[in-house]
């Protein structure tokens, strides 16, 4: 499997669980390097990854700086968590705000190993 | 002795089920003796489960598998998934692990279930053996509470002599149902250790979503079953061991009364159990009910523990439903009767489950110099609480086991085990069974 068609089938994993809206896999500098969303989504999702496009170099300047593997943030509606990749990319997971984030973190914390060694 | 373990993730069952296959038995030369297939319940389908189930019998060429859904699985050579399988496969002349046996009925039928595991025990002529099995777990359909509720309001309130009877009705309810909690697996593990056994592990499938639960036997799956087997051998000793995470304890307080058969206790101190549960936790009831109503209203930071006359403390999950007024426990009622029920309330934290389970696998693993496998049934509550630092807990056990010792962690809805002829049923912990050799194997020297 190429590099590329892994880490999509890793983010399609990661938004086939029930919770999750979207996954997306960004540069630090905020481009988008590939993304799994689910068939429907809302005006809001979308101001939630426009949200987090704008803020992943600020995020990961914090994380960078501050030695943190994952942070999580609750807006409208929803819950994102971002782990880091490596040092160029961080994931970031988009789930409804009822979802288990305990139970979420540690498939994405799975899947952000599994995407490192695709890179 | 060939034993190898993987954990494997996919969106798609088939998929996933493939890469276990290569994964673990590509590593097994020819085919194995015995394996343990657990799998997270978000596959759904009864069919599902079959499908990849029959695909694991075909390409291993043996029936002689069980497992499972879990939350969560973990194997000491990958990082746990909630969305993926794990796999275990045996293949040794010194490790005797006998053809599998289930029981399909076993909410209702404990005794059959255990007889069928005894039988397994009396058949084996080893010097050394333990058990291990799996049952059905908590599990409430969406109308659950809808029905309890009319039972609390209309008999609790109105016919408090008749407790017993509403009790019974609740628990026969459950059971007809599909729901409700494991103390069904105490009576196993009473009759086990009637019949002389000395040793077992078990642990209880569940789906935290409390949609459905499934256990494995061949390509039998299972919706209310028990399936167990014996591991034996001459040559190789088990060590068993439990704890939970004890290291904050704070207020006790007196379960006044309980209902009979039921796990459900009504006054807490003399006053309505709701009311004071909450009073105790020092948490208001809207808090309580927003930080808790996505995980079936279990009390995940605070857990309960009842000193019991034979078992020492033991932890329990409270549920305190806002359709209810009483509160549901996970106690059964013979421990409730052997207890002086004096309770008291413990926190959890992530370090305080990470060090819980190294004294686990250290203590099941003490007297064996060299551990060649080990099980451990850890607590689908405790997964919660370490989060994704789960990956932590599994390397602290394969601290405690050594290097390069294949094991299997399933997180689960309930964890039993008989360790030295004492059953020990509780919840929020963690239970290990350990397989190595005692002294390690001497060549033979010809002079």
């Amino acid at each position: 499997m190429s590099s590329k068609m892994g880490i999509n089938s890793e983010l399609q994993d990661l938004t086939h669980l029930d919770e999750v809206e979207a996954s997306i896999l960004f540069r630090i500098d905020g481009n988008v390097v590939d993304s799994s969303f689910k068939e429907e989504y809302s005006h809001k999702l979308l101001r939630t990854i426009q949200w987090c496009k704008a803020n992943v170099d600020k995020v990961s300047l914090e994380m960078k700086s501050s030695n943190l593997n994952k942070v999580t943030y609750e807006l409208n509606d929803f819950c994102v968590i971002f782990y880091v990749v490596d040092n160029l990319t961080i994931l970031t997971t988009i789930s409804t705000k009822n979802a288990n984030i305990s139970l979420l973190s540690i498939e994405s914390k799975r899947k952000a190993l599994l995407i490192a060694n695709h890179m | 002795m060939q034993i190898a373990t993987g954990t494997t993730s996919h969106r798609s069952i088939h998929t996933a089920t493939k890469q276990i296959i290569n994964d673990v038995i590509g590593n097994i030369n020819g085919t194995p003796d015995f394996m343990i297939a657990a799998y997270t319940p978000n596959y759904r389908e009864k069919r599902s489960y079959e499908e990849a189930l029959a695909k694991i019998c075909e390409e291993t060429g043996t029936n002689n598998i069980i497992g499972g859904t879990f939350p969560a699985v973990a194997t000491s050579n990958d990082t746990p998934t909630t969305q993926g399988c794990s796999l275990i496969a045996f293949k040794s002349s010194e490790l005797d692990i006998q053809p599998p046996v289930s029981y399909s009925n076993i909410r209702i039928n404990p005794d059959r279930g255990a007889d069928k595991l005894i039988k397994l025990f009396k058949e084996n002529k080893k010097k050394n053996k333990t058990g291990f099995f799996l049952t059905p777990g908590p599990n409430f359909p969406p109308d659950a509470f809808e029905g309890m509720k009319m039972l609390d309001m209309r008999f609790a309130h109105m016919f408090r002599g008749m407790f017993n009877q509403v009790g019974k009705l609740i628990n026969r309810n459950m059971g007809k149902n599909g729901h409700g909690v494991t103390s069904f697996a105490y009576k196993i593990l009473k009759k086990l250790l009637d019949s002389g056994v000395r040793n077992t592990l078990g642990g209880a499938t569940i789906d935290l979503d409390m949609l459905s639960c499934f256990q494995f036997q061949g390509n039998n799956i299972f919706s209310n079953g028990m399936v167990g087997t014996t591991f034996s051998s001459d040559k190789l000793d088990f060590g068993h061991s439990w704890t939970f995470d004890k290291s904050n304890r704070s207020k006790t307080f007196e379960i006044s009364k309980g209902l009979k058969s039921s796990g459900y206790v009504h006054t807490i101190n003399n006053k309505p159990s709701k009311e004071e549960f909450l009073n105790v936790i020092d948490i208001p009831a809207d808090i309580y009910e927003e930080a808790f109503k996505g995980t079936a209203y279990a009390s995940l930071l605070y857990l309960s523990t009842l000193k019991s006359k034979d078992q020492g403390n033991l932890p329990f999950v409270s549920v305190c439903h806002p359709s209810l007024d009483g509160v549901i426990a996970t106690i059964p009622e013979e421990i409730l009767d052997e207890s002086d029920r004096i309770a008291e309330f413990c926190t959890q934290s992530g370090i305080g489950v990470q060090k819980s389970a190294y004294q686990c696998a250290n203590s099941a693993a003490q007297g064996i110099d060299n551990p060649v496998f080990g099980l451990f049934i850890n607590c689908s509550n405790r997964l919660l609480i370490a989060g994704d630092k789960t990956e932590e807990e599994n390397r602290m056990i394969g601290e405690a086991l050594g290097p390069d010792v294949p094991f299997m962690t399933l997180y689960s809805g309930g964890e039993f085990s008989l360790i030295n002829h004492k059953p020990v049923y509780a919840a929020v912990s963690v239970h290990g069974m350990v397989g190595g050799y005692s002294k390690s194997p001497q060549k033979n020297v010809v002079f």
